[in-house]
This record gives C-alpha cells, sequence and structure tokens, in this order.
C-alpha cells in the first residue's frame, strides 16, 4: 500500500523503506522528545518565557532535532 | 507572575497588497485591506511584542515587501532583540531590495514555489513569467548568502510535481516547507489533496528527509502534516505534536491590527484590534482563545473523540479542522486517523 502511493510521487523501494518507522527512530524521536522536554521545563520555572522557546518550533530548531529521527 | 502562554512565534500581515493572485490564497490578497496600520503604528507594536517576550516575527502578506516601510519595521523587530524573516513570492525581488534583505538582517527568506515547470507555477499564481522569476530570485538570495526557505502549498493541481520542484530547488534553498492548501480565502474546494493524496505527501516529506541531510536540503512538513503516525517517520520540525499553537505560543497579526491565535484561521476567530487594546491586554485576557487555551477532551469530536492521543493532541490544526469540518478539534487529515482507516479496510 505504501510503495503504490510512494510510486505516484517518484518514490524509489528504498525511499519507502527508509520513510518507515524503525525502532531505532522511535527511540530517537523518544530520546529528542525527552530532552526537548526536560530542557523546555528546567528553562521554563528558571528563566521564565525563554523556557517556552525550547518547547516552541521554529526553524532554527530545526538543525538540532532534525539530526535526532 | 511569570505568563503562562507567550507568543514566541508571531506572523505578522504588513499589507494585504499582492502582486499575484494565487488560487490558493487563504486570505484572498490583492487589494490594500482597508485601514492598515501606519509606520508609527506598526512601529508601536513592535514594541509591544518585545515586552510580550515573542522571539520570531514573520512578515508576511499579502506580498510583504510591497509594504514601502517593510525594511523599516523589519530594522525595529531586529533592534528590539527579536529575530525576523520574511516571506515573499519572488516577483518584487530585485538588488535594491536584496541589500535591504542583508540590512535587515533577516534569519530567514521564504519564497513561495507550486510548481515544478513554468505552467503549473503560473496558472496557480495567476501571473506569466513568475516561475522564472522566481527561480532568479532564489538563486540571487543564495548567492548573496541569505538563508532561503522554499513553500510549497500543495493541492491537486501541483501534487505530481513535488519530485520535479525538489529537483529545482536543491542546492539552492536551505529548506523546504510543505503544506497543504485549505478550503479558505478563494481556494476552490475542489482542488483539496484527497486524504489518499495527503497520506502520499507525508510519505513524501518522511522519505525527502531520509534521502537528503539537513545541510543538503532540510525537508519538513508545516503546520498540519504528520501527527501520531505508526507506519512513518516524523514529517514535522519537532518530534511531538502538541497540540494547535495558535494563542499558546503563535499569535497572528492581520494588517489592520486584527489579532487572530494564528494567521490561518479565518476572521471568525477574530480576537480584538490593537487600535482598541494593547497586543498584551487581547493575549492575556483569560477569555481570550478558548478553542486554544481551554479546550478539554469533552470538545473533542467525531474520531478526535475516542482517540488515545486526544487530550494533547486537541484534535490538531484548528485551521484544517474549521475548514473541512466547521468546527475545531476534529481533523480528518490525521496521520494516524488515515491509517486505521487503511488499516481497516484492508
Amino acid at each position: 500500500m505504501l510503495r503504490n502511493m510512494g510510486q505516484t510521487l517518484g518514490l524509489t523501494h528504498t525511499d519507502i523503506d527508509r520513510a518507515k518507522r524503525t525502532a531505532r527512530s522511535i527511540l530517537g524521536v523518544t530520546i529528542a522528545a525527552t530532552l526537548a522536554i526536560i530542557i523546555g521545563k528546567i528553562a521554563l520555572s528558571q528563566l521564565d518565557s525563554v523556557g517556552l522557546y525550547y518547547i516552541g518550533v521554529s526553524i532554527k530548531d530545526f538543525n538540532l532535532l532534525s539530526r535526532f529521527f | 507572575m511569570k505568563a503562562k502562554h507567550v507568543p514566541i512565534t508571531v506572523a505578522w500581515e504588513l499589507t494585504l497588497t499582492c502582486n499575484m493572485r494565487c488560487m490558493h490564497c487563504g486570505s484572498s490578497a490583492g487589494d490594500t485591506r482597508g485601514h492598515e496600520l501606519t509606520t508609527p503604528e506598526a512601529l508601536d507594536l513592535c514594541s509591544q511584542l518585545q515586552e510580550l517576550h515573542t522571539k520570531y516575527i514573520n512578515l508576511t502578506g499579502g506580498e510583504a515587501l510591497l509594504r514601502k516601510d517593510w525594511n523599516v519595521i523589519g530594522k525595529e523587530i531586529k533592534d528590539r532583540g527579536m529575530n525576523v524573516s520574511v516571506l515573499s513570492n519572488g516577483l518584487a525581488l530585485n538588488e535594491k531590495i536584496i541589500a535591504e534583505l542583508r540590512s535587515v538582517g533577516v534569519y530567514a527568506i521564504a519564497i513561495s514555489l507550486d510548481g515544478g515547470t513554468p505552467q503549473t507555477h503560473d496558472c496557480i499564481r495567476g501571473v506569466p513569467g513568475s516561475f522564472e522569476k522566481c527561480l532568479q530570485g532564489l538563486e540571487a538570495l543564495t548567492s548573496e548568502g541569505l538563508p532561503t526557505t522554499v513553500i510549497t502549498t500543495v493541492h491537486k493541481g501541483n501534487i505530481q510535481e513535488l519530485p520535479l520542484i525538489r529537483d529545482r530547488i536543491l542546492g539552492k534553498a536551505k529548506a523546504w516547507q510543505i503544506q497543504i492548501a485549505v478550503p479558505i480565502g478563494r481556494f476552490p474546494k475542489e482542488f483539496i489533496l484527497s486524504k489518499e493524496e495527503f497520506y502520499a505527501v507525508a510519505l513524501f516529506i518522511a522519505a525527502m528527509k531520509k534521502r537528503y541531510s539537513v545541510k543538503e536540503l532540510a525537508v519538513m512538513g508545516a503546520h498540519s502534516i504528520g501527527y501520531h503516525s505508526q507506519l512513518i517517520r516524523n514529517t514535522m520540525v519537532s518530534p511531538v505534536w502538541k497540540g494547535c499553537q495558535a494563542g499558546i505560543s503563535v499569535l497572528g497579526i492581520q494588517s489592520n491590527g486584527d489579532i487572530k491565535g494564528c494567521l490561518s484561521l479565518p476572521d471568525s476567530f477574530i480576537e480584538g484590534n490593537i487600535r482598541q487594546r494593547q497586543v498584551a491586554d487581547i493575549w492575556n485576557d483569560p477569555h481570550a482563545f478558548p478553542y486554544s487555551r481551554s479546550c478539554s477532551e469533552s470538545d473533542l469530536k467525531d474520531q478526535c473523540a475516542s482517540c488515545r492521543f486526544g487530550r494533547t493532541c486537541k484534535g490538531g490544526c484548528t485551521t484544517v479542522s474549521a475548514s473541512l469540518t466547521g468546527a475545531a478539534h476534529n481533523d480528518p487529515y490525521c496521520l494516524f486517523c488515515l491509517e486505521n482507516q487503511m488499516l481497516t479496510h484492508e
């Protein structure tokens, strides 16, 4: 089913296999999410609105977060 | 006392004036909106946003660069310690504006590219020659070392050209933001993606994120693409979806001073106007943004009511949900929901 969908947009079988979740990617997301929440909570309690910066989403976060998942 | 919510990211429509007539435009941009903010009012607004601890301001439109004082406002934002980015259709870009973008110190300039061929892009944007102009602008920005993002809004008229668009922007843009068109403004409902097409776009984003490193091309799904898939990798910037951020960490400002939780939301979500009340008064009003701040599980509708992610997800993107179903907290374009439907049918 995924292969049929992917082929309509020019994805190869390798692309589709790599796009699937794996145990490793789930673990990566869990670690990244936990870190973001912990940093956010600590910063939120100590630095007021700066804490929300870590929880919030921005293009500047992208380089960091994207490496985890 | 610490503020419970802070508008970290602000999308500010500088003007509704636009030099294009895009078929998917959610704000039906073209003519100038009545009673747009004056330069002194806009500069005062910068001060008010600084006091609210805003970190990022995205100047958009209409076409933001058509407002003659856009660089004065951009500079004021920077001088007040906030980050400024600009969203443009690329048509107005010239050497002078590129020099001003550099002078202001924008942290990102986003250019809209909606087709991989001149025919598709120009047809969607309503301006012949805009495809070439857009790509020329992209190259000029890149050669000047400005951080450039391409934004593609996907619908039935251009979904097949995603691979072509990718090939056009590789090596030119730093990032590629992919979002879906929703039936607000002048977007014709019959062009909205089917649920299967929506899922294919999410799969495409997940695959491209894996194929290209962040340095090659940072691919991201925006707004409403991607929550809680059990089959494919995360398609969003954030590792987790924490519900619609309108009125939580996001604020939208229309060019006449109207305030909404998110600029994409319909006008029925306007909370007030900065000519009548200070932004802080509107933002800190305990009755403001109820769809976001006061959402509980009992507000969830249809498939979201029984979903195990409902409490944190809050029914997905409010704009998509409201435009497609007439109510918030019921976004039918949800990967988790679609996967359940597809698996049930198999």
